[in-house]
Parts: C-alpha cells; sequence; structure tokens
C-alpha cells in the first residue's frame, strides 16, 4: 500500500497537546475498525496511521465541541476510500444494488429467536460479520460496536440516513440468518456471499 | 396496513427504540398483522443485542506500538518539520509519478532517466512508512505470497549481516497499480529499495551495463536481466550502491 503525502499549506500546524492526546485516545477503535475494511493487520495498521497523519495535519479545521470520533472514522473511510482506488489487490466491493437487494437472496428461515442465545461463540460472531458484504459489515459495525448516531454513519459513509438505516436492518438480519443458520447446520456463510 | 417494503426501512430504528412515536406505532401495527417482518425483526433485535454485548471483544485492542507510532505522526504533521525529506521536491515527485508511470512503464516507452526518477520519488515516499520488521522476514513466504497475489515470481535477496542489509518485506508499488514489486531494506542502517518490474523495460540497460542516475538527491541504478526489469534505489553513495546493487543481481539470478 502506498500512500500519498497532502500537501502541507501555510495554515497547517502541529497539533495541540490536548487535540493529540484526545485523538490518540481512539487508536484501539480506529484500528478495529481499518481491520475490518482492510481485513490485513498490516494494512489496517498502515490506514490508522495515514488516518492520524491526516488528521494532526487537518487539526486546526476540526471544530472543537463537535465529535471527534466522528470526525476521526470520517477521515478513515475518506482515506481508505481514496487508497482502495489505486490498490490492486483489495477485494471489490459490491455494487450498491447487489449490496441492497443482497438480503432479499436469502431465503427466510423461520427459526425461533431463541436460537440465537448467548452461547454463540465470539470467533463465530467475528467470522459472520467478517462474511457480510461490506456495506452491510460497516454499517451494522459503526452502529452496534462504535455506537454512532445514523447521521454521523451517514457522514462517515457518505451515503443518506436512509440507506444507513436500510443497510443497518439488512445488515442485521443477515448476519441474523448466518449465525442462526450455521447453529443448525442449515446454512453456511459462503451460501450468500 | 403499510406493505413489508414500505415498513421494513423502519425497523433499524424501531430495534435501536430511536424513532417519533408515529412511526414506532405505524411499526408495531405492522408486526401484529405480518408473522414474517415479526420474525424478521426479532432476529435484528437478538443480533443487535448480541453485538452490543460483545462490543468490547470485537473491537479488541490495537497492536502494541501502534498508538506511539501514530503519535509520530503528529511531528511528521508539522509542516517544514522534515529536514530529510522535503515536501516540495516529494510532492513534486509525485505528480511524476502519477501523470509519468503510465507512459514510462506500461506504454509508450521512454527514458530510463525519467523512470530512475519516479522511482526515487516512491522511494522517498514509500519510506515514510516502511513496513514493520520487527521479526525477519521469510524470503521464500514473501515469494510464494507475492507469486500467489501478483501472478509472477519474485526473487528476493535475502538480508545479510556481513553485508549489512536487512530486509524489512514487500509490497506493490502503488503508484504503478501494483505492477511493480516494492522491496523494503536497511542498507547499513538507511533505507534502501530494490524494485522489480516484471518485464524488460525499453531502452534500459542489460545486466552488463546498467546504469546509474542521480534523482532527488537518490542514486538509482537500473538494469534488466531474463525478462526482468531491476532498480536500486538508495541515498548513499554510487559506490556503496553499487556494492548494494551487485549483491542483489548475485543473489536474484
Amino acid at each position: 500500500m502506498v500512500f500519498r503525502r497532502l500537501s502541507p499549506s501555510a495554515s497547517e500546524a502541529a497539533p495541540d497537546d490536548q487535540f493529540a492526546r484526545d485523538a490518540l485516545a481512539y487508536v484501539d477503535s480506529l484500528y478495529g475498525t481499518a481491520l475490518r475494511l482492510t481485513r490485513r493487520p498490516a494494512d489496517a495498521e498502515d490506514l490508522v496511521q495515514e488516518t492520524y497523519l491526516k488528521a494532526f495535519r487537518a487539526s486546526a479545521q476540526f471544530e472543537r465541541g463537535t465529535n471527534l470520533k466522528a470526525w476521526l472514522f470520517t477521515i478513515l473511510h475518506n482515506t481508505f476510500r481514496n487508497l482502495r482506488r489505486h490498490d490492486v489487490r483489495s477485494p471489490i466491493d459490491v455494487d450498491s444494488e447487489t449490496v441492497e437487494h443482497a438480503a432479499d437472496l436469502v431465503a427466510q428461515e423461520q427459526t425461533p429467536e431463541q436460537l440465537l442465545t448467548r452461547a454463540t461463540l465470539d470467533a463465530d460472531l467475528q467470522a459472520a460479520l467478517d462474511a457480510l458484504p461490506d456495506a452491510f459489515r460497516q454499517a451494522v459495525w459503526l452502529r452496534d460496536v462504535e455506537e454512532f448516531s445514523y447521521a454521523e454513519i451517514a457522514r462517515i459513509v457518505g451515503v443518506p440516513i436512509g440507506t444507513v438505516m436500510s443497510r443497518i436492518s439488512r445488515g442485521r438480519k443477515l448476519l441474523y440468518e448466518r449465525l442462526a443458520g450455521s447453529r443448525a447446520g442449515a446454512r453456511r456463510p459462503s451460501d450468500v456471499a | 396496513m403499510a406493505n413489508c417494503r414500505d415498513i421494513e426501512s423502519k425497523f433499524a430504528a424501531y430495534v435501536d427504540r430511536d424513532q417519533p412515536v408515529a412511526d414506532r406505532v405505524a411499526v408495531e401495527a405492522h408486526l401484529r398483522g405480518c408473522p414474517a417482518c415479526r420474525t424478521r425483526v426479532l432476529g435484528e433485535q437478538a443480533v443487535r443485542d448480541l453485538v452490543c454485548s460483545r462490543r468490547q471483544t470485537l473491537r479488541g485492542c490495537a497492536p502494541a506500538g501502534l498508538q506511539s507510532r501514530c503519535a509520530v505522526q503528529r511531528r511528521s504533521s508539522a509542516a517544514g518539520s522534515l529536514p530529510r525529506r522535503p515536501w516540495v521536491p516529494l510532492s513534486l515527485a509525485a505528480s511524476l509519478v502519477l501523470v509519468s508511470v503510465v507512459f514510462l512503464i506500461f506504454g509508450w516507452g521512454s527514458s530510463v532517466e525519467t523512470y530512475a526518477a519516479q522511482l526515487a520519488a516512491d522511494h522517498l515516499k514509500c519510506f515514510q512508512f516502511p513496513p514493520d520488521a520487527a521479526a525477519p522476514p521469510d524470503v521464500t513466504l514473501l515469494g510464494k505470497t507475492w507469486q500467489a497475489t501478483a501472478g509472477w515470481a519474485l526473487k528476493i535477496a535475502a538480508s545479510t549481516p556481513s553485508e549489512q542489509l536487512q530486509l524489512l518485506g514487500v509490497r506493490r508499488c502503488g503508484s504503478s497499480r501494483g505492477r511493480v514489486a516494492h522491496v523494503f531494506y536497511k542498507w547499513r542502517g538507511e533505507p534502501l529499495s530494490v524494485y522489480v518490474l516484471n518485464h524488460r523495460f525499453d531502452h534500459a540497460p542489460d545486466a552488463a551495463h546498467d546504469h546509474d542516475f542521480n534523482k532527488l538527491g537518490e542514486h538509482a541504478i537500473v538494469w534488466t536481466e531474463r525478462e526482468r526489469t531491476y532498480a536500486v534505489v538508495a541515498s548513499t553513495s554510487l559506490p556503496d550502491l553499487q556494492h548494494a546493487a551487485h549483491y542483489v543481481r548475485r543473489s536474484v539470478e
């Protein structure tokens, strides 16, 4: 992965200590999300470092009192999108129409809600999340793991709020079907990838 | 009663209990008359609860040292704080790479000298983020991984303490759309790059008549051998670089 530097401008200055401390407190969240995006630990680390470089360079543009975490995640996603355009290794994202309708391709499981129990292993859940189409995984991750609002996710991902809500719902539906299906031994995640 | 497709856009907010009362009432009215949607919402609710309960585990922790490496970016972000990596030639060189790479490598044939210039720019740029070489890379594994992902065989010169050459890793050179292998080394403690192009570069000299260039303060030695084009780039003195290039050449023959 090759990174392009931002050209420095006269308005750029080293970020203050407080900003740097606050921003660096999110390194775990950013890395976890970067890992979901890149699927490669080394690339995830590169992506997080590039995110911080850009954030520090643009720290003067950050409006104090607004959501720093959402601002950092927006930089992370934008950086990932830009890098992916130039990186032939990256998996090709599913086109939006396919993504929006992927959930419909799965037959309706009539298993009861109780089929999904707390006994689901972390590894099963992680694998099921990783098997989701990118757009669904990002939406569910940002909402349920990183606790962003719909509006914040819309800004981070760059899609309308309605699309965010649809992706969250369909992503959860797919995730349920994968987990419930695998527990019942009736359906494997690869069936609907 | 709203039909399923119309009402499903409200399911996420219903499950999250984050919607106006009117929407909630509408969803509940639909669910009372639609067993399929009721089952779906129960499943979504179960997934939401499960993921939220595993939030910390899923998020995990960043690798040790990543936070300190990110903190270093703060110093790099200050304009003018990079005396050894001046931004003006770097940004100019980056532009040169983006604009000219198609002409130079995959298209219409051009000068080796310009090719050396763009590799020098790429060398400066990519060593801002060198591979993490906490453990010595396995040359065989790197070669197999490259073969699997790029589709062509890449011979890599291994680390050699006697030559003070340390292999750091391999990446695709992004400025060539990933078609050039960029092998990262430390040569006597300084960054050294080896670029391998999967075909003979027009006008490039053969192994017996390599060419050296000085671009952006970096020396580059370029040669072709067995339908591969090689370039060794570093800021070390030319005799040192020739020594390193000689070792690389022997290793990949």
